[in-house]
């Protein structure tokens, strides 16, 4: 379980959030909806041990985020795969970091890409991949390193439509087959809605979260039910009410 | 083996060019293609130690500018402060002709070795400390957050990050520079000494011997095209990353 107990940030006199406290079990996902510049991803960089929060703590399991921290995995909307590498050895890189040997990586590569649908794809250079197929090497490169915790800011925001879903779709089936906790910062309600057990709605300066549960939150329903639909109106609702308030 | 055969055409072009022009003119002074090839060759063992000096000269002026602007432009793009403090000295130095600073490295540093090498450094140095400074200054915030949060260290972002994200840029500040570089070196080997394509080429002049002269000129031209050659094609063998997707344009292109 990932926990941020009474975290601020700040960025000089600028407090981004205060005291936010909220927490994600292994299984579960929290999708963070909120207005740009409010903070979505001050939040996830702090649970990330990213940035020194000026109070409170991000840990997992009650020990301590540290930066560079193996149980995160970070998914970065654009600029996380290094064009210098190749596909297999940006989803190499973080095992080699941590120090694992060359036979070990190349399996655990290997596995990871196969796992996103890009088996094949290793000797290729980023930058002659589609967006979609960037971000499957992108969760790839988070899933080869085994995270507890799955971090991801907006990591579907620059696709089109067609892939978004398809991308969403592989997502599930992920976290499904490897329940770990996960953190997804999103613009799009509908993406909050499908892919949250709970929803974050972040709103204010400083930021405030209220926490919506999702009614739908078994990871396993369809886009077109109506469950979801009332789920899109009832978040919209809120998200409407706090963020325009 | 596209590019062999461009290559060729070029200097092909070259040669037509010298040869019409050399008839045309129809002076000692200007001698044909033929006439020059023939005394480099009765020359050659000469020819080859003074051109051996220039490039000696080259490649340590260019290896020491390489070892100090690298480190320092990338301090300078990464850190706000370090830019802060070293960027005005810069913007003011990079502008001065580095050439007419030749009497005062002489007078300074002695008229040896040193100051011919240190009159390349100071032009190649400056070009690269911007190229590298601006380049490493673009490199995407993301980058270096992916990597600390795979578990890099901002030590290891230096060697997986930063220097990889500048090296296109870096590589073509010293191809840009090495032409500049050559012909300051070839001003500066024209003083206080006897070794170098520079001194020989004047001192060819002095002696009334235009077809040495030409050959001497000839062998800079082809120092400056081996050297910009090889920087080339270190180029596309280590930012191989850098074409990949030109390779996937072009594809598209040529496929029917």
């Amino acid at each position: 379980m990932i926990e941020l107990e009474t975290c601020s940030v700040a960025y000089g006199e600028k407090t981004v959030f205060s005291d936010v406290t909220v927490s994600v079990e292994r299984g579960k996902t929290l999708t963070v909806l909120g207005p740009s510049g409010c903070g979505k991803t001050s939040l996830l960089y702090a649970a990330a041990g990213l940035i020194e929060p000026a109070s409170g703590r991000s840990t997992i399991d009650r020990v301590p985020v540290l930066r560079g921290d193996r149980r995160v995995g970070l998914v970065l909307q654009e600029y996380g795969l290094f064009p210098w590498f190749t596909v297999s050895e940006n989803v190499e890189l973080g095992l080699r970091l941590h120090g694992v040997d060359r036979g070990e990586r190349r399996e655990r590569a290997r596995d990871a890409l196969a796992a996103v649908g890009m088996a094949g794809a290793g000797t290729r250079y980023v930058t002659t991949l589609s967006g979609g197929e960037r971000q499957r090497v992108a969760i790839a490169r988070t899933w080869a390193l085994d995270p507890d915790v799955l971090l991801m800011d907006e990591p579907f925001s620059a696709l089109d439509a067609l892939s978004r879903e398809t991308l969403q779709d592989m997502l599930r089936a992920l976290l499904r087959k490897n329940p770990v906790a996960a953190i997804l910062v999103t613009h799009s309600i509908d993406e909050a809605v499908l892919l949250g057990s709970s929803i974050a709605v972040m709103y204010g300066s400083p930021a405030r979260l209220e926490i919506i549960e999702n009614t739908v939150a078994d990871n396993d329903h369809s886009r077109t039910s109506e469950r979801y639909f009332e789920a899109v109106r009832r978040v919209r609702a809120v998200f409407e009410e706090r963020v325009r308030a | 083996m596209r590019r062999a055969a461009s290559f060729a055409t070029g200097a092909a072009t070259i040669l037509a060019l010298w040869w019409i022009g050399s008839i045309a003119l129809d002076s000692p002074v200007f001698p044909g293609p033929g006439a020059v090839a023939l005394r480099t060759l009765e020359i050659a063992p000469r020819l080859a130690a003074h051109a051996g000096a220039s490039l000696a000269r080259v490649i340590v002026a260019l290896i020491l500018s390489v070892v100090l602007a690298v480190p320092l432009g990338l301090a300078m793009g990464r850190s706000r402060r370090v830019d802060r403090v070293i960027a005005p000295t810069a913007y003011l130095l990079y502008p001065v002709p580095k050439i007419a600073l030749l009497p005062l490295v002489f007078l300074v540093v002695g008229i040896g070795e040193t100051a011919r090498i240190l009159i390349v450094v100071m032009v190649l140095f400056f070009q690269i400390l911007v190229a590298v400074r601006d380049a490493s200054r673009a490199i995407p915030a993301g980058y270096i957050v992916a990597f600390l949060s795979l578990g890099g260290t901002r030590r290891q972002a230096v060697r997986f990050v930063l220097l990889p994200a500048i090296l296109p840029q870096l590589l073509t500040s010293i191809r840009i520079g090495t032409g500049t570089g050559l012909a300051v070196l070839f001003f500066a080997e024209t003083f206080f000494t006897d070794r170098g394509l520079g001194a020989f080429i004047v001192e060819s002049w002095m002696r009334v011997s235009y077809a040495e002269m030409l050959s001497g000129i000839v062998t800079l031209g082809l120092i400056g095209f081996v050297l910009f050659a090889a920087i080339d094609t270190v180029e596309r063998r280590v930012c191989r990353w850098a074409h990949a997707a030109d390779a996937k344009i072009a594809d598209v292109r040529t496929t029917p």
